[in-house]
């Protein structure tokens, strides 16, 4: 009997509206798990390089792992993936709530979209079967209006859902996937995916329970939780956001588009402050305990539905310090603006804050914004961006393409005020505190990523697979890299899995280990997740080399190689010639070659993906013939 | 001797006797790792140092009348 998967994908042409089954056996689980593997394999497999992210021939993949749906804490989350209209490259993103539960619930490991409807659609999936239906009359609303319409007429009031609103519907270039209303798929624009195939959601409801090996070892462990939440830190607490003056004493908190080091009033701005004034509970996700997400309520300057949660820290910070806003209130509202229309809360603050720098260096004008006083502080200006990009209304349309293109057509030197990687705007973690992140952000596959970089704030040491010595902050050589080599390649078995970032287990390998044996039931080893790791970043690298992605592509924006301009990073910036050798023996250490950053036959042939060879032709088989 | 103003931030106060400021005179030449020393620090425990509004590490050279403010680091989102 099969463990943890269903051996179902579905398959949904939306072009032809037809929809299939197809089956998969153990041996593919056992090599690609589920989320990031899984998807990167069938773009691998089936997307036609070179094509336009938006346009119907990309393929929209919705994966949940072989964790997802199993009853054991941190395993609500699954992975939407598809080529990113943002960065052009391997996209995909991930979200926690129920949605990725629901769906293994409802006989699915994954649902692979190619397409694009005539008109509005939705897909209804449940239990084991699947129908394309009219959303004419979702087109335009809000995901909160939507949701509610789709489970009225589908008589069933705990039905899930990821969908998008006006933003994905408009192709923000970094509209998001909401799933739940509250959580988002946040990065890369998956939502201007959904957008470009006409499709407005996806509504999942099933009735089986994920067969798990091992339910006693399960209960075992999450019992072990519940006895140690303190391991979570606060986040039981307050959820993220709970650190600001940590952040800012140390020089993280991104302030006025990554440029000051200054925020005079980080704690009203804080997870603190919220549970004090705006607060109504905290909400958790599929059979977690920890609860770490907010719920906010209020109706007054603006008024907020509490349908749609509450900011998490990169919210607070992105549209928060990094648009020199202080206003919680006004944050909240721009939190809850983003969940309505389907925005990536970070992109969306990245680029306001990138407009503001423009704006008060006169590269835009009143003319160019309608009027707006788009100078740094200002929360209703704010908040009318946010309209306007969800939108692509005036200004708002430029700034939906992202800062990297909106910088190209502004022109003028725009650029220098863009920080993104890959197109990808930055999230918010300063890489001149953190090196090791210095060195994600530049290259890893989606762009600028901080869920699977090394924080090397906490992150020294790694005794469980054998480095024991801690590593400096400050240290970019040898073995800093030889850290971030080990600890991320563990770290990003979790978008595989699925599990969540925040549970304790994920960075201890005995754990987690045994909670994928238990789901499973293979006698499986921290040596083969590890393989999994490693795989699904040689198979997301191969990818982006597919597409025409170099070492070259593999860089910083200048904005960190020069100190903040005040405040506990002001005498300190990421050395570029340090960086670029750190990069070099990255690739090397990770089997690549170090001249085209492409993934050696040797390696390929070690985590027994040959196959990957022919899809990025790379030119070191030529050596080895 | 120098004499050096520490404040401590969450749990680190428990190593000022639970206030959130306090003075120490140490000798001269000391480092931030011999004030660790001297309040306690475990071992594999990290504290992130600001000293004078600047991010500082274990090796700073401590002078008088410095401002040294210890805190926990931030990791990715999550409090460690």
């Amino acid at each position: 009997m099969a463990y943890g998967f269903n051996g179902k994908f579905l398959r949904v042409d939306l072009s032809s509206s037809k929809i299939s089954v197809e089956e998969r056996r153990e041996s593919f689980y056992r090599k690609y798990f589920g989320g990031r593997c899984v998807i990167a394999y069938y773009l691998l497999r089936e997307l036609k390089p070179g094509i336009d992210p938006l346009s119907p021939e990309n393929i929209l993949i919705f994966a949940p792992g072989v964790i997802t749906g199993a009853p054991i804490a941190g395993s609500g989350r699954s992975s939407v993936g598809a080529k990113s209209p943002l960065t052009g490259a391997y996209g995909e993103a991930e979200a926690g709530g129920f949605f990725g539960a629901e769906l293994k619930r409802a006989g699915f490991d994954g649902i692979i979209i190619k397409g694009k409807a005539k008109h509005p659609v939705y897909l209804w999936v449940h239990d084991g079967e699947a129908e394309i239906r009219d959303a004419r009359h979702l087109w335009g609303l809000d995901t909160g209006e939507s949701q509610e319409i789709i489970r009225k007429e589908l008589g069933d009031k705990l039905i899930r859902t990821a969908q998008i609103g006006k933003a994905g519907e408009n192709m923000v270039r970094f509209a998001c996937v909401i799933h739940d209303l509250r959580d988002a798929a946040g990065r890369v624009g998956m939502g201007a995916v959904m957008g470009s195939k006409n499709l407005k959601a996806i509504a999942v409801r099933g009735h089986r329970s994920v067969e798990v090996a091992d339910p006693e070892k399960l209960r075992e462990l999450s019992k072990w939780l519940l006895d140690n939440l303190d391991k979570t830190g606060t986040l039981h607490q307050f959820g993220t956001g709970a650190m600001m003056t940590s952040h800012v004493l140390s020089g993280n908190l991104p302030t006025r588009n990554f440029r000051d080091g200054e925020f005079p009033n980080p704690e009203g701005i804080s997870a603190q402050r919220i549970a004090e004034t705006v607060r109504i509970g905290m909400e958790g996700c599929f059979a977690c305990p920890i609860r770490c997400k907010k719920v906010v309520k209020f109706e007054e300057p603006w008024s907020v539905d509490p349908i749609y949660g509450g900011p998490e820290y990169e919210t607070l910070a992105a549209l928060g310090s990094n648009c020199g806003i202080d206003d919680l209130k006004a944050i909240c509202k721009a939190h809850e603006l983003c969940q309505r229309y389907s925005l990536d809360t970070i992109s969306t603050g990245a680029t306001i804050a990138f407009a503001m720098e423009c704006y008060e260096n006169g590269l835009i004008t009143k003319e160019d914004t309608g009027g707006i006083d788009l100078t740094f502080g200002n929360a209703e200006a704010m908040l009318k961006m946010i309209e306007l990009i969800a939108m692509r209304e005036g200004i708002g349309d430029v700034l939906a393409e992202g800062v990297k293109r909106a910088a190209e057509k502004i022109g003028k030197g725009a650029e220098k005020y863009a920080v993104h990687v890959k197109g990808e705007e930055v999230p918010m973690h300063d890489p001149r505190l953190k090196r090791g992140l210095s060195l994600g952000y530049a290259v890893f596959p989606t762009g600028a990523d901080h869920n699977n970089n090394l924080h090397d704030t906490d992150v020294r040491s790694f005794p469980a697979l054998g480095i024991f010595e801690e590593v400096p902050l400050e240290d970019l050589g040898p073995r800093k890299v030889r850290l971030f080599v080990y600890f991320t390649n563990w770290r990003v078995i979790s978008n595989s899995l699925l599990m969540c970032n925040f549970l304790p287990w994920v960075t201890n390998p005995r754990q987690l280990t045994e909670i994928v044996r238990a789901v499973t039931g293979w006698d499986t080893s921290a040596f083969e997740l590890y393989k999994l790791g490693e795989r699904s970043m040689n198979l997301t690298r191969a990818f982006n080399v597919r597409e025409g992605f170099t070492p070259k592509d593999d860089r910083l924006p200048p904005r960190f190689f020069k100190p903040q301009t005040s405040g506990p990073l002001s005498k300190t910036a990421v050395d570029p010639e340090k960086l670029e050798k750190a990069k070099e023996l990255y690739y090397r250490m990770m089997g690549w070659n170090p001249d085209t950053g492409a993934p050696t036959m040797e390696k390929l042939a070690e985590l027994d993906i040959l196959w990957v060879a022919d899809e990025v032709k790379t030119n070191v088989r030529e050596d080895l013939d | 001797m120098i004499e050096v103003t520490v404040i401590a931030y969450g749990k680190i106060r428990r190593y000022l006797q639970g206030e959130p400021k306090r003075t120490f005179k140490l000798k001269i030449e000391s480092s931030v790792r011999d004030l660790f020393r001297l309040l306690g620090k475990p071992d594999g425990e990290i504290w992130m140092v600001n000293v004078n509004g600047l991010l500082a590490n274990e090796e700073y050279v401590l002078k008088d009348r410095d401002e040294v403010r210890l805190f926990k680091p931030v990791g990715g989102g999550q409090p460690s």
